[in-house]
C-alpha cells in the first residue's frame, strides 16, 4: 500500500512538474490578464498535507511585495478543497490586502461553494460565476 | 453493498490521507455523488486530523481508532483518539466576526454542516458521524 501511494505521488509529481516545466510553481498554473493575475489549482483534490504546504508557499510568492496586487483563484478543476488548503487562502487574502491588493474566487463547485459559506469565508473572499466576473469584480 | 473498514494508525496525517483517500475511492465506485463525497471527504479528513492534532498532540506513540461501516444507504464513522478529549460546546464560534480571519478552528463546525448526524462520547474524545446517500 505504502508503494502504491508512493508511486502515485511520484507519477502526480512528474506529472505536474512536466506541464509546470516552464514554470516555478508546482501547485498552480498561473496566467495574467491585463493587471490580474488568474490562478488555477493543479489538483483536483487538494488535501496532501505536503503539497498544502508547498501550496502555501507558491500562493504567498503571488506578488506579496509589490502595490495593488490583484488575484483571481479559479476552481473550476477543483472536486476537494481542505479546510487546511483555505487557511492558506486566509494567509494570501491578508497579506495581499495590507498591501492593497484584491482576491476574487469563481467556477466552485456547489461543496466548496458551501464550504466558504458554512464557514461565512464568503464575507472574506467575494465568489464570482465566471473567471470574467471575479476580473471585472476586482478593477472597482 | 455493506462493508466495513477498521483501522487503527499512528498519530502521522500521511496514513490519514492514505485512508481517506480509499474510503472516498469505495464511495465512488459506489456512485455516492460529488456532493456526498465531498462531505464524507471533509468531515472524515478534519475528524482524524483533528485526533491527530489535537487529540493525541501529534505523539506517533499514541494511535488513531478509524471505523467505517456503509450500511447500504447510510454511512457511519466513528474517530477516536488517545487523548485527554474536549468540549466542543466550549469551542470558540468560527463564524463570529472576530474569529472569521483566523487561519484555523473550522473544523468542527464543517463536520455538524456536512454531516446529517454528529455525536460525541462524554470524553469527547470519540466522535460518531453518519452520512445518508441521497436517492
Amino acid at each position: 500500500m505504502a508503494e502504491q501511494r508512493f508511486y502515485r505521488l511520484a507519477r502526480t509529481h512528474l506529472t505536474n512538474r512536466l506541464v509546470n516545466s516552464m514554470s516555478k510553481y508546482e501547485c498552480i498554473k498561473l496566467e495574467t490578464r491585463g493587471n490580474t493575475k488568474i490562478v488555477k489549482f493543479v489538483d483536483e483534490r487538494v488535501m496532501d498535507p505536503e503539497r498544502i504546504e508547498l501550496l502555501g508557499k507558491e500562493l504567498l510568492s503571488l506578488g506579496i511585495e509589490e502595490e495593488n496586487t490583484r488575484v483571481v483563484l479559479d476552481f473550476s478543476h477543483v472536486r476537494f478543497f481542505s479546510s487546511a488548503a483555505i487557511n492558506k487562502l486566509i494567509v494570501m487574502e491578508k497579506r495581499l490586502r495590507a498591501r492593497g491588493g484584491k482576491v476574487g474566487l469563481c467556477q466552485m463547485n456547489n461543496a466548496v461553494r458551501d464550504l466558504f459559506g458554512f464557514t461565512q469565508l464568503d464575507i472574506i473572499f467575494r465568489i464570482h460565476e465566471s473567471e470574467q466576473d471575479a476580473i471585472d469584480a476586482l478593477q472597482e | 453493498m455493506n462493508w466495513c473498514l477498521q483501522k487503527v494508525i499512528p498519530s502521522e496525517p500521511l496514513e490519514a490521507c492514505e485512508l481517506i483517500r480509499n474510503v472516498i475511492e469505495r464511495l465512488e465506485k459506489e456512485n455516492w455523488g460529488d456532493d456526498a463525497l465531498f462531505a464524507v471527504h471533509m468531515a472524515l479528513e478534519e475528524a482524524v486530523m483533528n485526533a491527530i492534532k489535537h487529540g493525541n498532540r501529534r505523539d506517533v506513540a499514541k494511535k488513531v481508532h478509524i471505523e467505517v461501516d456503509c450500511n447500504c444507504n447510510k454511512l457511519e464513522m466513528t474517530v477516536r483518539d488517545e487523548g485527554a478529549g474536549f468540549s466542543p460546546d466550549q469551542l470558540p464560534d468560527p463564524t463570529d466576526d472576530a474569529n472569521v480571519e483566523i487561519a484555523s478552528g473550522r473544523g468542527v463546525l464543517l463536520m455538524k454542516e456536512f454531516m446529517d448526524e454528529i455525536s460525541y462520547n462524554a470524553t469527547g474524545n470519540e466522535v460518531r458521524m453518519v452520512k445518508r446517500k441521497l436517492g
